[in-house]
């Protein structure tokens, strides 16, 4: 499993970069998304990947320890949010820049 | 006391004042503030104490706000008080009109603290700091004309020297440090310094620093140069005070370093050939304020050669000279000024006879010339009386070489007063010089004269207190007579010879001199540093963005090259595989989505791919036990897909050019595999997760929340999610001022209505808003929050948007997404400022109970980062109208 989420990770990465080095705006915009999914994997991934072991607590929860580690989600969690910011941010300037 | 830190912020406080009072009242009330500084300062001299005051800011590195208030530098204080009174004074009405008049009026006030910052400050750290904050003030007030070339050039001449010095002199700070422990002057001065290699190195570093600030051989050529500032700068920065931060530092580290072999034979000869220098410059020079730049070079000589010689009989002699030379060359340079603005020239061949135009000014010039050139009763007398004394007492020799450079200064003095005494060809007077301008001339002035008047108050409580504190031996006082003494000798000698000289090159024609070769030096370097620093430029930028972003990832690539060998590869056999067959399926299509995204060049290809890339992710978030991921990254998606339409579809490029092709999948692909291996090594380290483990063990417990993402999201680390909610809205604003005229935008092409859209969307939007204020709700304990909520209402409003009648006008939305951008920050600010209230700290939370029912702060700032998310949303759906399609 680890070959095969670091194997995802890598291919994002790459076609990010590949479009960010097309030169065109909407190129850099598209390689922008593609790294930044990347790298929220990567976060999220540097956790631990634990399988069906949300970091709800219940009543009866004993053993935190087998539970996903919720810091690095609250972190991609904020980066999504952000990423979607930058994102927005980077479509207007490609909007103001190509009206004339 | 007055508290030293007062007096230290009363410069800045008054800087800030300025900015609210009318421009009238600033020079007279930075004036009368001044003049109360000083005076404050008097008690403190006449206490005769000296005082250590610590405010503990970084102890760790050695870095406490450590003042170290002794007689003297209260002394040195009080002269900067009284020269700032006139200067501050003096500018407001040489620049009465300008209206930059509070850039510079607020530049010399800050100058003034860092100034009072550096004679004062006892750690020898925040002393750095307070060093280089005079140099660059410095800079800013000799660049005040910076639409001159000449000017700008001059500044930053002075203030590379100055930095240069500034970092040896702090290399010699931590040298020392390491060497002997201490961080403190005051604790240096209790010790004896060793004589080995790296305290003489520490010395070395610090004289350069002190050398170069108080402009002494080879770095003699900046301070003429800096006299391209405003007179006001000049008078105040150039004489008075900043370049007697050098000096002044040598004289207070002169009782414990002056034993030091390297001390005294480096310091005396560099003194005197500045004199020497400065006297063949001044000599040559035409220009009253480059004569006055000359002076002031040889007197900064002086005062070297006594703190090199160090003994307690030269710093003694140092206190009276720097007090005498303070006092006279700071009116003589606003005297420049004032007959500057009178004949319209600075040109002492073209000023002939002006002081016997200009009653007050002419006044002001006579009897600080006179203190220049050393007669009695003058403190400049006294002055150069204890310096010969001081340099017969140590040598002779260095009491002959001194005279003799002191003749060559006080010939340059001569040659400055006579031409202005002339009775022949006189200059014709052009305007009347302001009032203010010939009063603040006076207040140095002044305070020199009521010195004299009353010298044996004065002599007793004052100059008697700080020459003791300085060379560290109680003193008695200063005495114009001391009987016939060699130093007395010398003093005539000096006089006569200076007058005989005067009268010898009277006549003769002069031509100013070029510029010296250590200013060729610096040139050459300078000039050497900006080919190399351009030539490393072309290469790395040569236009080209993609060429630019290539070179970057390499060198990022590269540097992440090295990390790779820090940890072993991991255990592939992991227990986890178990069910990862949705897993396994879900990888290649991620990949093939991945790739297809990469490779689309028309719009809808761009879209569809990017949204199943995102979905993907998603769902792999989820697999991962990351609900509230997926949750966030599913509308995120939805969202992104929506902006991204509005906008591709109308910006139609030319599709991407295939060239490079090769090289850009290079790349790539390089990239890539870094990346897999990079995280498949992250993966074999082992470490526990501390902090994870307090947020699982504290969640429900001390926030009272079952869903720990949303509970670190809006109590543990909710300061970094108010940060990110403020990016937010920054960002909205930004879009708002990139594109303010959006509304003028033509609709998008394809306007269609279909009737299963204008059924449908009314069911939809019904079934979100509802959903979205449950899944706010429930967001504590179970996935949701108010991210998820916020993004699900954004959808409900875009898609409103779509139907064939949009419920929200631009002109709404844009009012709409501006309340809930200013409600959201409110409604989160305010629940972090709640706590406050109650005496506990900044965004703790406050909770009532009712049974299992728990409400709080927390909840409060969750709906505070909804509104946020929803007015950012909001904000860029008006940029992008999707309303007609």
């Amino acid at each position: 499993m680890e070959i095969l989420i670091s194997a995802t990770i890598g291919i994002l990465v790459a076609a990010g970069i590949y479009r960010l080095l097309g030169g065109t705006k909407v190129d850099i915009i598209v390689g922008l998304v593609l790294i930044s999914q990347g790298a929220n994997l990567i976060i999220l991934a540097s956790g631990g990947l634990k399988h069906n072991a949300p970091a709800i607590l219940t009543d009866g929860t004993k053993n935190t320890d087998a539970m996903a580690d919720p810091l690095p989600q609250a972190l991609v969690l904020t980066a999504i949010v952000i990423g979607f910011g930058i994102l927005a941010f980077m479509l207007t300037l490609l909007t103001r820049s190509s009206a004339k | 006391m007055i508290s030293p830190f007062f007096l230290l912020a009363l410069p800045v406080l008054l800087a800030l004042g300025t900015l609210l009072l009318p421009r009238v009242f600033t020079g007279l009330l930075s004036c009368a503030c001044y003049l109360v500084g000083a005076g404050l300062l008097i008690p403190v001299v006449a206490a005769g104490e000296s005082h250590l005051l610590s405010l503990p800011w970084v102890s760790q590195l050695g870095m406490d706000f450590d003042l170290r208030m002794t007689p003297f530098s209260a002394w040195f204080g009080f002269l900067i008080f009284t020269i700032g009174a006139g200067i501050v004074l003096y500018a407001a009405s040489y620049f009465h009109g300008n209206p930059r008049l509070r850039t510079i009026l607020s530049c010399l006030l800050f100058f003034t603290s860092a100034m009072l910052g550096v004679i004062w400050s006892d750690n020898f750290f925040v002393l750095f700091l307070f060093w280089e904050a005079t140099s660059l003030f410095s800079f800013l007030l000799v660049g005040f004309h910076h639409e001159k070339d000449d000017a700008r050039a001059k500044a930053a001449q002075g203030l590379l020297v100055t930095f240069f010095g500034g970092a040896a002199m702090l290399a010699g700070f931590i040298l020392l440090w390491l060497e002997s422990g201490v961080t403190s002057i005051s604790a240096l001065l209790e010790m004896d310094l060793a004589s080995n290699p790296p305290s003489t190195a520490a010395i070395i570093l610090i004289m350069l620093g002190a050398l170069t600030k108080s402009a002494q051989f080879p770095f003699h050529f900046w301070l003429p140069n800096a006299m391209a500032g405003p007179t006001p700068v000049s008078a105040f920065l150039h004489s008075a005070t900043m370049v007697k931060a050098g000096v002044f530092l040598l004289a207070t580290l002169a009782p414990v370093m002056h034993s030091h072999p390297i001390w005294t034979p480096v310091l005396v000869p560099l003194g005197l050939i500045t004199v020497i220098l400065s006297t063949y410059k001044g000599l040559r020079e035409e220009d009253m304020k480059g004569i006055l730049a000359c002076t002031t070079l040889a007197a900064l000589g002086l005062l070297t050669v006594l703190a090199g010689i160090g003994t307690p009989a030269a710093l003694k002699g140092f206190v009276i000279f720097l007090t005498a030379h303070a006092l006279y060359k700071a009116p003589l340079f606003l005297s420049a000024g004032n007959l500057e603005k009178r004949f319209g020239t600075r040109q002492l061949p073209r000023l002939r006879g002006a002081i016997l135009t200009t009653p007050v000014t002419g006044a002001v010039i006579v009897i600080s010339i006179l203190s220049l050139l050393g007669l009695p009763p003058f403190l400049g007398f006294l002055g150069k009386e204890y310096l010969l004394k001081a340099a017969w007492d140590f040598s002779p020799l260095v009491a002959c070489l001194t005279a003799l450079a002191a003749a060559g200064a006080l010939c340059v003095g001569l040659r400055l007063l006579m031409p202005l005494l002339a009775r022949q060809d006189r200059a014709e007077v052009k305007k009347a010089i302001p009032v203010a301008m010939s009063i603040s001339t006076a207040i140095p002035a002044l305070a020199a004269l009521s010195l004299i008047a009353l010298y044996p108050w004065a002599n007793a409580n004052l100059l008697a207190r700080a020459a003791s504190s300085l060379s560290r031996e109680t003193v008695a006082g200063f005495s114009f007579w001391h009987g016939l003494t060699p130093a007395l000798g010398l003093g005539l000698g000096a006089l006569l010879l200076a007058g005989t000289a005067h009268l010898i090159l009277r006549k003769k024609a002069t031509q100013p001199v070029g510029k010296s070769f250590f200013e060729g030096i610096y040139d050459a370097t300078i000039g050497a540093l900006l080919q190399a620093s351009k030539k490393i430029a072309g290469l790395l930028e040569e236009g080209s963005l993609r060429h630019h972003l290539a070179f970057m990832l390499t060198a990022i690539g590269i540097l992440s090259l090295i990390s790779l060998q820090i940890t072993d590869w991991p255990s592939l056999s992991n227990p986890s595989s178990r069910h990862s067959a949705i897993f396994i399926a879900l990888s290649p299509a991620l990949a093939i989505a991945t790739i297809a995204a990469a490779r689309a060049s028309n719009p809808l290809a761009i879209l569809v791919s990017l949204g199943f890339v995102g979905l993907l992710i998603a769902f792999l978030f989820l697999w991962f036990s990351a609900p509230d991921l997926a949750l966030t990254q599913l509308l995120a998606e939805t969202l992104i897909i929506f902006l991204m339409a509005g906008v591709l579809f109308k910006n139609r490029q030319k599709p991407n050019s295939k060239s490079g092709h090769a090289w850009r999948m290079i790349v790539a692909g390089a990239g890539g595999l870094l990346v897999t291996l990079l995280i498949l090594k992250s993966m074999a380290l082992e470490w526990d997760h501390p902090v994870s483990g307090y947020y699982l063990a504290e969640s429900k417990t001390a926030a009272f929340g079952a869903n720990v993402v949303n509970v670190i999201l809006v109590d543990f680390r909710a300061l970094d999610t108010l940060g990110e909610i403020i990016v937010l809205a920054i960002a909205a604003l930004g879009a708002n001022a990139a594109l303010g005229a959006a509304r003028t935008r033509s609709p998008l092409p394809g306007n269609s209505s279909s009737p299963w859209l204008a059924a449908g969307l009314p069911l939809v939007i019904g079934l979100l808003v509802p959903t979205a204020l449950w899944i706010f709700w429930r967001g504590h304990n179970a996935p949701g929050g108010g991210f998820i909520a916020a993004l699900l209402i954004a959808s409900a409003i875009g898609l409103g948007q779509l139907g064939e009648r949009p419920f929200l006008t631009t002109q709404r939305m844009r009012t709409i997404s501006r309340r809930l951008l200013v409600s959201g920050l409110t409604i989160a600010l305010v629940s972090s400022l709640l706590p406050l209230s109650q005496g506990l700290p900044y965004f703790t939370g406050l909770w009532w109970h009712s049974g299992d029912f728990h409400i709080g702060t927390p909840v409060l700032f969750d709906l505070g980062v909804s509104l946020t998310v929803i007015g950012f949303t909001v904000s860029f759906f008006r940029h992008f109208q999707l309303s007609r399609f």
